[in-house]
């Protein structure tokens, strides 16, 4: 099933999409994690590797926040690290616990935490003054 | 729960063969690397909500035995990271279906080329740190006190 | 050759919990299956011992077990397979995982039956005949796409492999998921809309994580993980 012929024989057929929670979720984690795979190892190889742990201060925190390319790239990283491990957490959750209506409460604390997390951390980021610590 | 311990111990009998494996070692990695992440997240959110805590939690980071587990964590990104491509790419790619076994042993192989040398980096930057706080007359194995970071508070 | 053979038993009328039959075989040849052993035991030395077989030639699906701790089925399973020496084999026989255990090595299949059934596994095309009353019309590439899937025996060893369908029996599983494919991507059938449907529901395709037991335990040899994922794309794309 390789060469060009074939797939100009091959019938295809199209048809309506019906998404729900579960298709979204799957293409959310997919998606989410090559942006990671960007960001969160980039963030792991900054912060451990090219800088020594040594000089990880909160000095070292305000001098990379002073300037709004890395307070970005954090507040992103966050936007896709949470979702993309809370729906991880969620699926492992789904898998072993089978009662219906505790899925259910599950489900929405994870939710309310994502959202909460989310908010929080980024008005932390965006509202952090690096003047202070200098 | 009995049924949850059964499913556990039955998972990590079953003989499968690499993609069993490498199934594991996603799920466990992410685990740790969800419980480091939501502690991380709302810890470095005090940058700005309570900077003296924030700032002592800079420096309890710094304790030989908590900064193993940084490397730890390290580990968990690699692996969780490689691996989450080679899934998604086995998913949009059926077609590829006969690599998949390689694969999963490429990704083994690619997470300890880039681990081993970092994990040898950051070890080595504990060991400096301690050895420096000692010959300061101080020592690496103490937690600094919460009051030594009130200049933070805002 | 010898072997030794460790077999999962459980008798509910007597039997608080299951327990480890312990059999040793004389005059074993490398060529005999895991069945033929089995047999054996049965035949000379316990006759209590419950299983299911039929063919015993790997097309009725009947007797896939887990066989040192990897799902096969026992009538296509070498002894020579299952060890390197070739005096003595140590052998390992348990139920499939994820179904409960009736007596011994039969587990309730009506589950995984269930599962079967909930995908439409029938030809549906509610169309006119052709003109000549005859065949409906196929190329022989379109006919290819799909003809990995027709191989299934539903001997379940492929859905009794998979960690998700262990943690929870609700999610269909990959032979239930691999009969729909079968279906879906038949040009002639006009049931695709109903079968994405329930494959794409909550406890369909999108609880495979690609872990690929499945493919390695199916004895037809079907790619199982790649059908899998060949629906995950359609429910992505919207074309099959």
């Amino acid at each position: 099933m390789a060469a060009a012929t074939s797939s100009q024989k091959i019938t295809v057929r199209k048809f309506q999409v019906h998404s729900n929670f579960e298709r979204f979720a799957y293409l959310f984690m997919r998606m989410s994690g090559v942006g990671l795979l960007i960001l969160a190892v980039g963030h792991m190889l900054i912060q451990h590797v090219l800088n020594s742990s040594a000089n990880l201060t909160i000095e070292f925190v305000a001098a990379q926040w002073n300037s709004w390319g890395w307070k970005v790239y954090d507040i992103l990283l966050l936007w896709l690290a949470i979702p993309h491990g809370i729906n991880g957490l969620r699926n492992i959750l789904e898998d072993y616990i089978h009662n219906p209506t505790t899925v259910k409460l599950i489900n929405r604390l994870l939710a309310l935490f994502v959202v909460a997390t989310v908010i929080w951390a980024t008005i932390g980021m965006a509202l952090f003054d690096a003047s202070k610590f200098q | 729960m009995s049924s949850l311990i059964l499913t556990i111990r039955e998972s990590l009998r079953y003989r499968g063969r690499s993609g069993h494996v490498s199934w594991m070692a996603h799920r466990v990695s992410g685990i740790a690397i969800l419980t480091f992440l939501v502690i991380h997240v709302w810890d470095t959110a005090n940058a700005h909500f309570w900077p003296q805590a924030y700032a002592w939690s800079v420096a309890f980071f710094k304790y030989p035995l908590v900064a193993v587990g940084e490397l730890v964590i390290m580990a968990a990104v690699l692996y969780h990271a490689f691996n989450g491509i080679r899934i998604t790419i086995l998913d949009f790619k059926p077609e590829w279906w006969m690599h998949q076994q390689r694969s999963a042993t490429i990704v083994w192989a690619i997470f300890l080329v880039l681990f081993i040398p970092i994990a040898i980096y950051m070890f080595s930057g504990i060991v400096g740190h301690c050895s420096e706080l000692a010959a300061h007359g101080s020592t690496c194995w103490q937690i600094p006190p919460f009051s030594d970071f009130a200049k933070y508070a805002n | 050759m010898k072997v030794d053979l460790r077999v999962r038993r459980f008798n509910p009328e007597k039997d608080q919990k299951p327990w480890w039959g312990e059999y040793t075989l004389e005059k074993v040849r490398a060529t005999d299956t895991v069945l033929d052993l089995l047999h054996r035991i049965k035949w000379e030395q316990d006759g209590t011992l419950t299983l299911r077989r039929s063919c015993a030639h790997g097309v009725c699906g009947s007797d896939a077990l887990r066989i040192n701790g990897a799902n096969m089925l026992a009538c296509k399973t070498l002894v020579t397979r299952l060890t390197k020496d070739n005096n003595y084999a140590r052998i390992q026989v348990e139920p499939i995982l994820g179904m409960q255990i009736i007596k011994d090595l039969v587990v309730d299949m009506e589950p995984f039956f269930d599962h079967y059934r909930s995908v439409m596994p029938y030809f549906v095309n509610d169309n006119p005949l052709p003109a000549n009353g005859r065949e409906r019309l196929q190329s022989q590439e379109d006919r290819a796409r799909f003809d990995d899937t027709t191989k299934c025996i539903l001997c379940a060893a492929c859905t009794s492999s998979c960690p998700s369908f262990w943690a929870n029996e609700k999610y269909i599983g990959p032979a239930a998921i691999v009969q729909a494919h079968r279906f879906i991507f038949d040009t002639r059938d006009e049931a695709f809309e109903e079968r994405l449907e329930v494959v794409g529901d909550t406890f369909g395709v999108w609880r495979c994580r690609t872990n690929f037991n499945c493919s390695n335990a199916c004895p037809r040899e079907i790619e199982v993980t790649r059908a899998i994922a060949e629906v995950k794309m359609a429910l992505t794309t919207g074309k099959i």
